[in-house]
């Protein structure tokens, strides 16, 4: 029987979302004896609801409300997260690098660049490096604990020479949360080719099949799926008291809470902050730095795929395992700062068809998806950089199904994300022409998977919206869990990142329970 | 047939949309108007034209473009007959259709057509045939053991 907590126990910590963020911070907080009610807007899928059909997925798994996107971000769906129990961690690929030290300290590394809101992390590399060790063990990261790494597709062949034609040299499978062979209850990699559509046999971690089940293992966790939470409440002393949110049949509850964290993804956790605005908090709760929603990030990210001499078959086998890590530097002779990656990236023929060339058609693009099969393709993952005016905002006048007002968010390119951009097609273009590529394709916009930045941390209150615990500056037992709270961005995939920061927020609050002190 | 320009082709959907049926009453003296779905169908074709495929697909993209926004359809079809004048869509010469299609490229009405017919198309087995594309890949224990890494044609000794 599912452990159920009254709506006025008060001695709760509310966990808002159930994904990288909100799973790992429940689960430890229940490991660790407090009693978590955790709010999920999406509904709970079973390992058979994970079926090998990507558009069937992408209804069941993604956030499909209405978002408005401005300037570079497409509208309708500038975000691409999930509204499921689990999160993005049911759609994302499991690609699991470090940020880099130097990534840590972006202010200091890349100095003043015009337009920018440059700040560094409030700790070092260094700091988080046993986090990161404990989160690559928790998940069976390849390349890591003697996990063996999984093995090359034709895709990642494909890459690596090329790679290698052009002078690259640190290039290998990854460091990917797929299991090469059964760990912990999850099964070995098949190469089914659907990661991005959930993976149908738990090779690759979730949380949904493993942080949530090992929480309700252990009696502290009451996870209540379709329940969208619409507004934090404080009480007389400026700290949140409760949560109300509605349930699938459109009702609102108010559940009380000793804490809460928020780990909505950039988009909800900025929404329900601003939307919490109250007499004393007019700009939005925990936003007195007015940093909250801004300084979004998103990563500088374009796809190449290319028309090879033979036979690719990209759709047999992991989507994105493989790596090129040589231009991860910050090396300003390139003609750029800050640094990023290539990795592998297939796609269905579905897919392909709508996004190879922006509305192609007729006889020509007919005939360039008829050589799918030959068709090979990386993803290019760069920093970009924080600007104040990329933020998310609230709709002035429209509003959603549950009466919140529908999120915009704006995001525009900067000039050094172009300039990272055209260099990385460039050598991306040169890999697959070594091997005699006939025809060469770029996709540039897409909706964001990594998204991070809205609720950054910093040390000083007055340019960030938490402390180095992620713990909200303004408000003591108001906590953000999930990828807002980067600073900068980096160029690793972000999930690790937020696993290994939710390790460490969870001992920090589970310290001020036990203490007394919350 | 006129030649029409993206400036006609915005003014002439807006016009529709604003007068709705009254244009169409006005022209009960000409031959039968062509049949919405075929109109569609011979647009669908010209965006994603695969010839082994079975023609059926195209009359199914048809169906759900209707189906998927049936004023926005209505508004391009209506469009399609005044551009087409009085011959049909299969009685056109290949660069008259696809002057058409140009004319309308990236309109509201192209972006639903061309979304609707791929996604018609490519989730149909004898797409997955005509592709080479394996489709569902659990039942079948994957691609660990079907070909994931068998590439021959690359030089040197990755293969």
């Amino acid at each position: 029987m599912a452990t159920r907590f009254e709506l006025d126990d008060e001695s709760v910590v509310v966990v808002i979302g159930s994904g990288a963020g909100g799973g790992t911070v429940s689960s430890e907080l229940c490991k660790k004896g407090v009693k978590v009610v955790c709010l999920e807007a999406g509904a709970r899928l079973q390992l058979g609801d994970i079926v090998n059909n990507s558009p069937e997925m992408f209804g069941k798994l993604s956030w499909l409300d209405y978002r408005v996107g401005e300037e570079d971000a497409p509208d309708g769906l500038p975000v691409w997260n999930c509204k499921t129990v689990g999160g993005t961690t049911t759609h994302w690929t499991a690609c699991c690098p470090r940020l880099r030290d130097y990534e840590f300290r972006g202010a200091s590394t890349y100095g003043e660049v015009a337009g920018t809101n440059l700040s560094d992390w409030p700790f070092p590399l260094a700091e988080l490096e046993p986090w990161y060790t404990k989160a690559e063990a928790m998940l069976g990261v390849t390349g890591t604990n003697d996990i063996e790494r999984l093995p090359p597709s034709n895709n990642y062949k494909v890459m690596e020479a090329g790679a290698q034609n052009i002078g690259y040299k640190d290039i290998d499978t990854y460091n990917m949360a797929i299991n090469s062979s059964p760990r912990n209850g999850r099964s070995a990699c098949l190469q089914l080719g659907f990661c991005s559509s959930g993976c149908a046999i738990n090779a690759k971690w979730t949380t949904l099949f493993n942080h949530i089940p090992e929480a309700e293992q252990s009696g502290n966790f009451d996870l209540r799926p379709q329940s969208m939470a619409t507004q934090l409440i404080t009480g007389l002393n400026g700290e949140i008291t409760a949560v109300e949110y509605r349930d699938s049949n459109g009702s609102l509850h108010t559940q009380k809470a000793r804490a809460v964290c928020v780990a909505g993804n950039v988009v909800e956790t900025t929404r329900l902050l601003l939307n919490s605005a109250n007499e004393q908090h007019p700009n939005g709760l925990a936003n007195s730095s007015d940093q909250l929603g801004r300084n979004y990030m998103r990563h500088m990210m374009t796809q190449i795929f290319a028309l090879m001499p033979g036979e690719v078959n990209m759709f047999k086998g992991t989507q994105c395992a493989g790596v090129i890590r040589d231009e991860i530097r910050h090396d300003p002779s390139r003609g750029f700062s800050a640094g990023f990656q290539y990795h592998t990236v297939g796609l269905d023929p579905e897919q392909i068809a709508k996004t190879l060339v922006d509305n192609g058609w007729g006889k020509e693009y007919a005939d360039v998806m008829l050589k799918y099969k030959n068709l090979a393709g990386l993803i290019v993952t760069g920093e970009d950089f924080p600007q104040t005016d990329n933020r998310i905002t609230l709709h002035p006048t429209q509003k959603d199904q549950y009466g919140l007002p529908v999120p915009v968010v704006r995001y525009k390119w900067h000039s050094n994300s172009l300039a990272m951009r055209d260099y990385a097609k460039q050598k991306a273009q040169e890999l697959y022409e070594s091997l005699g590529a006939t025809q060469v394709f770029t996709i540039d916009d897409f909706g964001a998977t990594h998204n991070m930045g809205t609720a950054r941390m910093g040390l000083d209150p007055a340019t960030s919206v938490c402390n180095p615990w992620g713990q909200t500056h303004d408000i003591k037992n108001l906590f953000v869990s999930d990828g807002s709270l980067f600073p900068t961005s980096g160029c690793a995939n972000p999930t690790l990142t937020i696993i290994s920061l939710m390790l460490r927020q969870s001992d920090y609050i589970a310290g001020l329970i036990h203490s007394g002190e919350m | 047939m006129r030649t029409f320009n993206r400036r006609h082709a915005f003014q002439l959907i807006a016009q529709l949309s604003l007068y709705g049926s009254i244009i169409s009453c006005h022209r009960s003296d000409q031959v039968q108007q062509e049949d919405e779905l075929v109109l569609l169908s011979g647009m669908a074709y010209e965006l994603m034209p695969y010839p082994a495929l079975p023609s059926q697909l195209y009359l199914n993209a048809a169906e759900n473009i209707l189906a998927r926004d049936p004023v926005q359809a209505r508004e391009g079809v209506s469009a399609l007959r005044e551009m087409t004048g009085n011959t049909y869509w299969s009685g056109l010469r290949d660069s008259e259709r696809e002057e058409i299609i140009e004319n309308l490229q990236n309109l509201p009405f192209f972006v639903l057509v061309r979304t609707v017919t791929i996604e018609t198309l490519y989730r149909e087995q004898a797409m997955f045939d005509l592709l080479g594309y394996g489709g569902s890949a659990i039942e079948h224990g994957g691609y660990i053991n079907r070909g994931f890494d068998d590439i021959n044609w690359l030089p040197g000794e990755i293969n």
